[in-house]
């Protein structure tokens, strides 16, 4: 942006005069208090301060500029150029606020958050970089100066330039403002341990109140012991005033007790000694009446005692003579259980008799060969089967082929001779030893091996004969039958032998004689009840026996002890007499007495109430005496202080000590987004090119002949010819030169390559004539990029920035 | 005629007013006698026949002999039947050495006409043939677990008359006591009592909440007078006025002429300011002891303004007492004025601008940049 004119039209004491500044040095001269401060304020606020204002801000800010006397408003309007359009804004604050911005394609604006926003497109930067930066009056110049002076003894290097240089321009040093707010988050935070809410430990130990942290005290944990002070001290006084009702409850209690005793002292104290005299009758009225009680007991006791021992002897007898007969009884039954055994055994012993008698008819019964004969078949089937063996181990093998049908006699080892009728076809077979083949006339004989077979085959045929002989002289049909049947005759025989054995064990060594005779002799017994009966009526009588001569026993004693106490009955009957005239004697005595108190069973109950209550009142003037000291020691504690009031206190500590701790939560808020914002800033570039163009620029303004060297980043030293200086022994017009110097590289580095411009107010009043040559030729020079717009009260400056023609700065009407 | 009773209670007279200065505190203990004062001639204008302080006549046990003797003297103006005074919890009776009922004693032995309450005893008087039992239940201490009504359930009632119960203590669902440390009674026992209503003391709010009615089972007397800023009325007592046994009519009474208030402000701009200036100005501000407590965020012009406005407020106000907790309105178009664009201050601020979770954090910022680049 380039200004091309500015019109105030009314503002400050403008009624309305126009500058024109379409230049790239535009000069505004004139001598002081001749409006220069006012152009340049017009220019600023026509560019950044909204037009509706709120009425305490257009005092605060504008109402300064409204023209005397009466102005209720002031105006500007700004010509400006920026990328080749021509564009007016108009402000008015005050009466008749507007604002409009008209550009030459002839759209005009007229809403202010939309002109605001346009404005700072056009302008590239905000209000503060423009009041900071690219405006340099004396003030900002001697901020300038001040802060390179101020920081002389820091300037050791490029950093330290660029950071007064910063300073001046409104920015804050990044290592000042991380050290400013580690101060103050230790100032909050110390001892206080924010993740538990409480005072940090020392070693292991609490700090809470009454044990608190007595240095390094942060803000949060300061206002934390103040609330916890407050909470403390009113949980004191709440334990104070309870402590108070305590005691006044126990006086309370002592008081209303020391009452009651005193009234019970004063209404029955003066019968003292009638309850003495009705304490010892209340206390003999009770014997006499157990003793004429007894006495009546006796009495009526005695014959029927005496009657009652009388009865049992007889009952006694009866019992003994049931006994007997039970017992007789029971006796029996026993036998006859005995003779149920008895009985069940002959039983046994008559089967075990009929079992072995049936055991030998069948073993009789049985055919059976002898031994001997049986014997023989063994031994000649042994022959017949060795034989048979011998012939089949000579098997052989025959075969006929007829050449016709034919019958041949054919005889297989020993058997008998078959009819084999032939037909054409081979016929075969087997035969044991020898096969014998006869037809017609021939007979063919073939035997196995070369042993004459006739022997063995005569042999085999005696055999064979001996042992149908003999299994017929015995009647058995084969060898197998009979060793069958004398087996089961061998099995028989041995069931007869255990039946008998059975039979005799049953005897046990008795004769069958002998045990018919004794089964003979139970038969005659009388019947009896079962044995369990008979055992539970002997015991119930044997109890009946014992409790009657138990109790006969104690009857009988009564009896002895009345005897020997009373002698007879008659003389018992006077005792009671005697006795019952001493009770009613007694018993007139107590109710001739004064009444029990309401409330008394007795006289010793009363007594004793008496006793207590005088011993109470007697004892009670300590612990009263204590009481009241200790309750005027802890209202005097208390002061006029209240829990209530305490309480009020606390809450207001407590929400201190919020508002502190949020305080601090906001710095640690502060401090994590400094870090994140200083993380993603490069300073170091910015750093070495402006320290480079400050440099440059300070040597151009000294023409050369002094010049501002680095080693490295630091230290500085300013060299002018053979001298050379540290900065802070700069001269006040070097200094100017210095302050000048970082004043314009800001400028550029804020505006960059931008179009924009920058107001400068009488920079060069410290300077020398040749230094003065120097900074105008490089102001012409920066003119050249951005626009310049010098405010002088000095002609020959303004004459050798701009020859013709300068700019009044009163300005044309 | 009805029976008329003027009921009150927690007057508190002897409350030091120990955080106001020298010239508020001494108003505000003349109020605690003065608005008694206002009271009893009301009772008499109203022709009351009982005037009946249901508990914390005083402040505490030891209220200074000269106040008892002055409060003395202000019920001894009652002209009905009988001023009763019942203990509650903070002028509790212990016993007969209890200080300021020795002294209250004292001070009254010349009238018959003022009752202490302090044993659960019934007090009978008659009115014009009617006979008014009165069935006081007087407070042993500054705490107590149980209610002191109990007495009454098990108490002979006579049908015939007007039986009203006095009593100090929180009342279940009325007042917060969650330790119930202060003899919490039940509403719905005290409606099961038999009585034909019972006039209580100690929470400083007045129930019924309607000031005229018909009926109520209970009277909460509130105080007579604002003692605190945690009093939101003007002061409260109720004029009652029985037939039988039963409550007629009641009629809230309102005795006192200071008020306490105290004005919770969130402050972001001169609109603000100049409500703010508004309510303040609707207060009666010569008995008026205002509490501000002022939140927000403000813009230095407007932090002027506000600062102007309670310099003009405070001088006529009984007393006026603000607590500041105001932060400088820092916002973008002030970051943009302030700090030159792409700086390390205009970035930090900008970033801090949005946190809704620390909303004091860039102003803080803001701050702490103005003093490092002060220094």
């Amino acid at each position: 942006m380039r200004l091309l004119a500015a019109r105030l039209h009314p503002f400050g004491r403008f009624q309305d005069t126009t500058w024109d500044l379409a230049t790239p040095v535009a000069v505004v001269s004139g001598p002081n208090e001749t409006g220069k401060s006012t152009l340049r304020q017009a220019i600023c606020h026509a560019l950044f301060t909204p037009s509706g204002l709120t009425p305490a801000r257009l005092r605060d800010t504008l109402a300064c500029w409204f023209p005397l006397p009466g102005g209720d408003h002031a105006s500007v309007t700004l010509e400006f150029e920026h990328g080749g359009t021509h564009y007016t804004l108009s402000k008015t604050w005050g009466a008749g606020a507007t604002v409009s911005l008209t550009s030459a394609t002839g759209v005009t604006l007229a809403n202010p958050e939309r002109i605001a926003t346009m404005l700072a497109d056009l302008l590239g930067h905000n209000e503060a970089t423009f009041r900071h930066v690219l405006v340099t009056g004396h003030d900002e110049l001697e901020r300038t100066l001040a802060a390179l002076e101020a920081n002389a003894s820091a300037l050791r290097d490029i950093r330290s330039l660029a950071q007064a240089g910063a300073a001046a321009a409104g920015e804050v040093d990044q290592q000042q403002l991380e050290l400013a707010l580690r101060e103050r988050l230790k100032r909050l935070f110390n001892r206080w341990d924010d993740q538990r809410q409480r005072p940090q430990r020392q070693n292991c130990q609490e700090k809470g109140v009454g044990n608190e942290w007595k240095q390094g005290v942060g803000e949060i944990l300061a206002a934390w012991y103040a609330w916890q002070r407050l909470v403390e001290e009113q949980r004191q006084i709440l334990a104070v005033e309870q402590d108070i009702d305590r005691v006044t409850t126990e006086l309370a209690a002592l008081a209303s007790q020391n009452q009651t005793d005193e009234s019970l002292l004063e209404r029955f104290g003066g019968l003292r000694s009638h309850l003495a005299e009705r304490k010892t009758l209340d206390e003999r009225v009770p014997r006499l009446e157990a003793e004429a009680a007894r006495l009546q007991k006796a009495f009526a006791t005695w014959p029927v005692v005496d009657a009652a021992a009388s009865a049992w002897q007889a009952r006694r007898t009866q019992l003994i003579d049931t006994d007997t007969k039970l017992r007789e009884e029971l006796s029996t039954a026993r036998r006859r259980e005995q003779a149920a055994g008895l009985l069940a055994s002959h039983q046994a012993i008559l089967k075990a008799k009929a079992d072995h008698e049936t055991a030998c008819r069948a073993a009789a019964a049985q055919p059976h060969p002898d031994a001997e004969s049986l014997a023989a078949i063994n031994r000649i089937e042994e022959v017949i089967t060795r034989i048979e063996t011998q012939l089949a181990a000579r098997e052989l093998r025959w075969q006929i082929e007829p050449t016709a049908p034919a019958t041949v006699q054919l005889t297989r080892g020993t058997e008998p001779t078959e009819s084999l009728p032939l037909t054409t076809e081979p016929t075969e077979g087997t035969a044991a030893g020898r096969v014998q083949l006869e037809t017609g006339d021939l007979r063919l004989t073939v035997d196995s091996g070369g042993a004459d077979l006739s022997a063995l085959f005569t042999e085999l045929k005696t055999a064979r004969e001996e042992l149908a002989t003999t299994l017929s002289g015995c009647g058995m049909p084969s060898a197998a039958a009979a060793r069958n049947q004398a087996a089961q005759h061998a099995a028989l025989t041995r069931e007869a032998s255990t039946r008998e054995q059975t039979f005799n064990a049953l005897l046990q060594d008795r004769t069958l004689d002998q045990w018919e005779a004794a089964v003979a002799s139970i038969t005659t017994l009388p019947p009896t009840r079962n044995i369990a009966t008979l055992e539970a009526e002997l015991e119930s009588l044997r109890q009946t026996m014992s409790r009657g001569d138990h109790e006969a026993a104690s009857q009988r004693k009564t009896l002895e002890e009345y005897q020997a106490a009373h002698n007879t009955l008659e003389q018992l009957g006077l005792a009671v007499l005697t006795a019952q005239q001493h009770l009613r004697e007694a018993t007139a005595a107590v109710a001739a007495l004064p009444s029990l108190p309401e409330g008394f069973e007795t006289a010793e109950a009363v007594i004793a109430s008496l006793d207590a209550a005088q011993q109470r009142l007697n004892s009670s003037r300590e612990p009263r005496a204590a009481l009241a000291a200790e309750r005027a020691s802890l209202e005097a504690s208390l002061g006029e202080r209240r829990s209530e009031d305490v309480a009020e206190q606390a809450e207001a500590a407590e929400r201190t000590f919020e508002r502190v701790r949020e305080t601090g939560r906001c710095y640690e808020r502060i401090a994590d987004v400094l870090g994140q914002v200083t993380a993603q800033a490069n300073t170091d570039t910015i750093l070495e090119t402006f320290g480079e163009r400050v440099t440059e620029l300070f040597s151009g303004i000294t023409a050369e002949t002094t010049s501002l060297d680095f080693t490295g980043t630091l230290p500085a030293r300013i060299t002018r010819g053979a001298v050379s200086l540290p900065p802070e022994r700069l001269s006040q017009g070097a200094g100017g030169a210095l302050a000048l110097a970082v004043r314009l590289a800001l400028a550029e580095r804020y505006l960059g390559v931008a179009d924009g411009f920058i107001m400068l107010d009488d920079p060069l009043v410290h300077f020398d004539a040749d230094r003065v040559s120097e900074a105008v030729a490089l102001l012409q020079a920066f003119a050249q990029r951005h626009q310049v717009l010098f405010f002088t009260c000095h002609e020959h400056q303004a004459t050798l920035l701009q020859p013709s023609p300068q700019i009044q700065a009163t300005g044309s009407d | 005629m009805p029976i008329r009773i003027v009921h009150t209670g927690d007057n508190h007279i002897g409350l030091p007013f120990r955080p106001y200065d020298e010239a508020a505190r001494t108003a505000l203990i003349e109020e605690r006698f003065t608005a008694l004062a206002r009271l009893i001639q009301t009772a008499n204008d109203r022709q009351a026949d009982f005037f009946v302080v249901a508990g914390d006549l005083f402040d505490s046990t030891r209220v200074k002999a000269a106040d008892v003797e002055r409060t003395a003297t202000i019920l001894q103006g009652f002209a009905g039947t009988a001023v009763l005074v019942l203990p509650g919890n903070h002028d509790f009776f212990g016993d007969a050495d209890t200080e300021v009922w020795k002294r209250f004693r004292k001070a009254t032995d010349a009238t018959s006409t003022i009752e202490l309450l302090s044993s659960p005893a019934v007090r009978r008087y008659e009115v014009a043939g009617q006979p008014v039992d009165f069935f006081p239940c007087p407070c042993p201490s500054k705490t107590g677990q149980e209610p002191t009504t109990g007495w009454v359930t098990t108490a002979d009632q006579d049908a015939a008359a007007l039986r009203i119960g006095i009593a100090h203590g929180n009342v279940t669902g009325l007042g917060l006591d969650a330790a119930d440390r202060y003899f919490t009674m039940d509403a719905a026992a005290l409606e099961q009592a038999g009585l034909a209503t019972w006039l209580l003391g100690h929470i400083h709010v007045p129930f019924p909440t309607t000031p005229t009615g018909t009926n109520s089972p209970f009277f909460m007397a509130g105080i007579h007078t604002p003692d605190s800023v945690r009093c939101r009325h003007g002061g409260s007592a109720w004029l009652i006025e029985c037939a039988g046994n039963r409550v007629e009519r009641y009629e809230q009474l309102t005795p006192g002429t200071i008020r306490f208030v105290r004005l919770h402000e969130t402050l972001t701009g001169t609109a603000d300011i100049d409500r703010l200036e508004a309510t303040c100005a609707a207060c009666d501000t010569a008995t008026t002891v205002l509490d501000l407590h002022l939140t927000g965020r403000l813009a230095a012009a407007d932090r002027q303004t506000l600062e102007a406005t309670l310099d003009r407020l405070r001088p006529p106000f009984l007393s006026f007492t603000v607590d500041l907790d105001l932060h400088e309105q820092i916002d973008q178009a002030r970051i943009a004025a302030t700090y030159a664009s792409g700086g390390l201050a205009e970035q930090l601020l900008t970033a801090l601008l949005d946190d809704a979770d620390h909303p004091d954090a860039v102003t803080l910022a803001h701050d702490l940049i103005q003093e490092v680049t002060r220094s």
